[in-house]
């Protein structure tokens, strides 16, 4: 093929013209779309605390492919994910060593509150290793608040009537329970309550009660949580949580469906939350995110943010460059021009969007934060010292003996398919299941019971046939080797009867209804039903629902792990919702780790 | 052999193009400024004058960091590392002092000099109006929520700390035998119950949850009390509290190289809402007073 000379010199001159123009390592690719392909740009992965992640991927739709991510050395390209807090924060004091199981190590690290990184510092000093969490900029921030039902709240006088951290935990004791305000029917007081060690608001719930506890506002010291009626005070406070949450989302998600059937009032009574969730609640988002065709539908019964008389913590959301080693240059600089992106008037103005007060104070306080949306701008007019990080770091160890104790029947669908290939080195569903499921043993306490059943087809010899008890309930304290062992003998088999196994399983903990303990089932599931002896869904939704509603319920949650991309998520789905738990999504079989970590995060 | 003549001027098209570049590129780097070493000057620049040597990139080297750490490390280093120091008055003067104690030679021969000047302010509410450094120390040990960056480790924050005592004291005329049980007593109870915080002012104005004052250099606390909503400085003054504090920024040289660079640091200043220095005192005890008090608040 000929070519014209022209054509030739032209290219020619164009080369020359950039190669006097541009540096010389300019990258030859570009930054590709928003998480697409990042070409030859300098890739910035960004850890995000969940309720922000929406937000954050917006900004690097904007950022990625700009000029402000075209550098002197090179392009960069940011990569928010979606990590918990409390998770990222274990995994940068361990030196991020799972980036598999885990998502990438970052860079750039934004929790929720920054007292996060000083439990990071603090742990690595622990270990003798310098710490890698610099001071950093807050970009937006939200109060701890506690969300009540606004029927609730206006039962306790507020907001003329100042309530306190204080008064809901006393409450929370109280045996009278709603009837102490003239409302026998709401039942006991119900407090939620997230994980500490994975949810921030958790970690600030945690830090209120123990400075109630001592009557404090600031200083709260190491030999404040080893005085023994503080130790008695926080085992009542867990005494009354419903279940554990691994997020908040979890609680405002199930107390929504309850809203839905009129029945909001009997599933939860307080929960500490951020403000911002509030705000999305009552908008008729409970999780903050809009599913596709998902379209905001406010509650009946809308929450009020209830700003603790004591005062309270904000979640700050700090923008972490973090001080480590695998920071490039390059990567260091990208992420100050990030920060410096996120900060911008317009930026924030998109902040307050979401719900935060913009960092920037340029920015004012407005709509949505406003007293129609249930929350204050004028307040919380007091905050809570954060306490030294080793003081965070004794609160967290306390808070795993002292929480309450759990019944868990650990239920495992043990089908044919379990057996089919997960990973390229011929491991199967059931082996990394099985690696999965061992190690979350070293989750619980000792106090925990835990029984093992697995179920499958004609699994049994005698009836029932479809299940078989491996480990009866006890202490795993006493047997958690027991059911390593077991586990790790489970083989594939057959059909998949899930109804007959969520009802007689459920049945079973119904009957030897544990009061002082957080009843549940995890469920783990890779297949739909395949049993046309019982094939029976509504009647099981049914059952499972009325199981949990009403004052003397004994309400037993199902947790359902969706395993694989043949797992029917929304049968699963169906069977947790109904008894006010959660379904969480393991479709991608390398994440079943981090999945069992979240789930067993609820007791 | 069309295309052999094309290709060959192609070719030199991109060579001349790359030497052009490179020429461009030498004359760039002949004109910055020659430190003493034959190298780029190095300066370094307290973070609280950042505004000040944003400008000298790209002519000289800079650093950023904080004046209490740039004078930790002078004070025992046999090499500075540096060409020129731009920091707030009397931290040169205190590295010298601390050097001379542990019989090293001084760094600084030559008289700083003075670049710019701001007062020491307050920003809170109204009711603080009258409220001198002595009686915001009082209030900071009660109930008064006050936002300073850390006494000891930062430049601004060891100046609160001088500014505070001088207002306890009375003046700046005072030594470190002066310390009584009552100062102690009084410098205990408010230090220990301070907010630290690395930007005390937008702290405030983030959330007035967080702190009920902070202490901030003037042209700063202008600056960003300029660009907030309302609703952010709704009900809050800048204050001036007595004895009035003034920082004065200087520019101090251990090499050459060094000469042209006071007038751009002045300028940026200036513009930047500073003043021009007037000479007269700083009201600020000196420096060995300040190291004295520095050690005992870290």
């Amino acid at each position: 093929m000929r070519r014209p000379v022209g054509v030739l010199l032209l290219f020619a001159l164009l080369v020359a013209l950039l190669a006097a123009c541009s540096d010389d390592d300019a990258p030859s690719g570009g930054a590709g779309p928003l998480l697409g392909d990042p070409g030859d740009c300098a890739v910035i992965d960004i850890a995000v605390s969940s309720e922000k992640i929406a937000l954050l991927q917006d900004f690097a739709a904007d950022f990625n492919g700009s000029d402000r991510a075209e550098l002197d050395d090179g392009c960069v390209f940011v990569n928010p994910y979606s990590k918990s807090s409390g998770g990222a924060a274990t995994q940068l004091g361990l030196g991020w060593p799972d980036e598999e199981g885990e998502g990438p190590r970052p860079e750039v690290w934004s929790p929720a509150a920054s007292s996060w990184g000083a439990v990071v510092n603090q742990r690595l000093a622990d270990r003798g290793e310098a710490p890698i969490v610099p001071d950093s900029e807050p970009f937006m921030l939200t109060p701890l608040v506690i969300a009540m039902p606004k029927p609730m709240a206006d039962a306790l006088g507020y907001p003329e009537t100042p309530v306190g951290f204080a008064d809901i935990l006393e409450l929370a004791r109280d045996p009278e329970g709603w009837g102490k305000y003239g409302h026998p029917e709401w039942g006991p007081f119900r407090l939620g309550k997230t994980n500490p060690n994975f949810s921030t608001s958790g970690l600030s719930a945690l830090i209120a009660q123990y400075y109630a506890a001592v009557g404090k506002t600031e200083g709260l010291s190491l030999e404040d949580l080893a005085r023994p009626d503080v130790i008695d005070f926080a085992r009542g406070i867990e005494s009354s949580v419903v279940h554990y949450g691994d997020i908040t989302p979890t609680f405002l998600n199930n107390l929504y469906r309850n809203d839905a059937r009129g029945a909001s009032l009997t599933y939860v009574s307080a929960v500490a939350v951020e403000e911002v969730s509030v705000i999305s609640y009552n908008a008729g988002n409970p999780d903050g995110v809009l599913d596709p065709g998902e379209e905001p539908r406010p509650p009946r019964v809308p929450l009020v943010a209830v700003y603790p008389e004591e005062g309270t913590l904000f979640s700050d959301n700090p923008f972490i460059i973090l001080d480590a080693d695998w920071v490039t240059d390059l990567q260091r600089e990208g992420a100050e021009r990030f920060g410096d992106f996120i900060q911008e008037p317009e930026n924030q103005e998109r902040v307050l969007e979401f719900g935060f007060r913009p960092g920037n104070t340029a920015v004012p306080i407005a709509d949505p934060i406003v007293r129609a949306n249930g929350v204050d701008p004028a307040q919380p007019t007091r905050t809570l010292e954060v306490p030294a990080p080793a003081v965070m770091v004794e609160a967290l160890a306390r808070w795993d003996a002292q929480r309450k104790p759990a019944k868990v029947l650990l239920l495992v669908d043990v089908s044919g398919s379990m057996g089919d290939f997960a990973t390229s080195d011929g491991q199967t569903k059931l082996d990394l299941a099985k690696q999965a499921a061992i190690e979350a043993l070293d989750q619980f306490k000792d106090e925990d019971e835990v029984g093992l059943r697995i179920f499958s087809t004609g699994l049994a010899g005698t009836e029932p046939s479809d299940y078989v008890d491996l480990v009866p309930f006890g202490p795993i304290g006493e047997q958690r080797e027991l059911l390593a062992s077991r586990i790790r003998s489970l083989v594939p088999t057959q059909g998949t009867p899930l109804y007959t196994a969520v009802r007689d399983s459920y049945r079973s903990m119904q009957d030897d209804y544990a009061a002082d303990r957080i009843n549940a089932i995890v469920l783990l599931s890779d297949g739909q039903n395949e049993d046309p002896r019982n094939s029976d869904l509504q009647g099981l939704l049914t059952e499972l629902g009325s199981a949990n509603e009403g004052q003397a319920s004994r309400p037993v949650r199902l947790f359902a792990i969706a395993y694989g991309d043949g797992a029917d998520t929304i049968t699963l789905g169906q069977l947790a919702e109904a008894t006010n738990a959660a379904l969480y999504n393991a479709s991608d079989p390398a994440s079943i780790r981090r999945v069992f970590t979240s789930v067993i995060s609820n007791f | 052999m069309k295309r052999l003549f094309a290709a060959v001027i192609a070719i030199a098209l991109i060579v001349g193009a790359a030497i052009a570049r490179s020429v461009l590129d030498d004359d760039g780097a002949s004109s910055a400024p020659v430190g003493s070493g034959g190298d780029a000057v190095r300066v370094v620049c307290a973070d609280l004058l950042r505004v000040a040597c944003a400008g000298l990139e790209g002519d000289v080297e800079v650093t950023y960091e904080d004046a209490a750490v740039t004078a930790d490390r002078l004070a025992t280093a046999t090499d500075p590392e540096l060409d020129a120091w731009v920091a707030p008055m009397p931290w040169p003067a205190m590295v010298d002092d601390t050097r001379a104690r542990a019989g090293a030679n001084p760094l600084f021969s030559e008289q700083p000099r003075p670049l710019a000047r701001t007062r020491l302010a307050v920003v809170g509410p109204d009711d603080l109006e009258g409220c001198g450094w002595r009686c915001l120390g009082d209030r900071a040990a009660g109930e008064l929520k006050l936002g300073s960056r850390p006494l000891a480790t930062s430049g601004i924050g060891v100046l609160t700390l001088a500014a505070a005592v001088t207002g306890w004291f009375d003046g700046p005329t005072f030594a470190t035998n002066d310390f009584d049980p009552d100062f102690e007593r009084w410098l205990g109870g408010w230090s220990r119950r301070l907010e630290v915080s690395p930007d005390p002012l937008t702290r405030l104005l983030q959330a007035r949850a967080f702190l009920d004052a902070a202490v901030e250099l003037e042209a700063t606390a202008e600056a960003t009390l300029a660009a907030a909503s309302p609703d952010r400085i709704a009900g809050l003054t800048l204050l001036y509290p007595a004895p009035v504090a003034t920082v004065e920024a200087v520019l101090v040289s251990t090499g050459a190289g060094t000469d042209d660079l006071a007038d751009r640091l002045a300028s940026a200043l200036e513009a930047a809402g500073w003043r021009a220095p007037d000479g007269q005192s700083l009201e600020l005890p000196s420096p060995g007073v300040i190291v004295a008090l520095r050690s005992k608040v870290r």
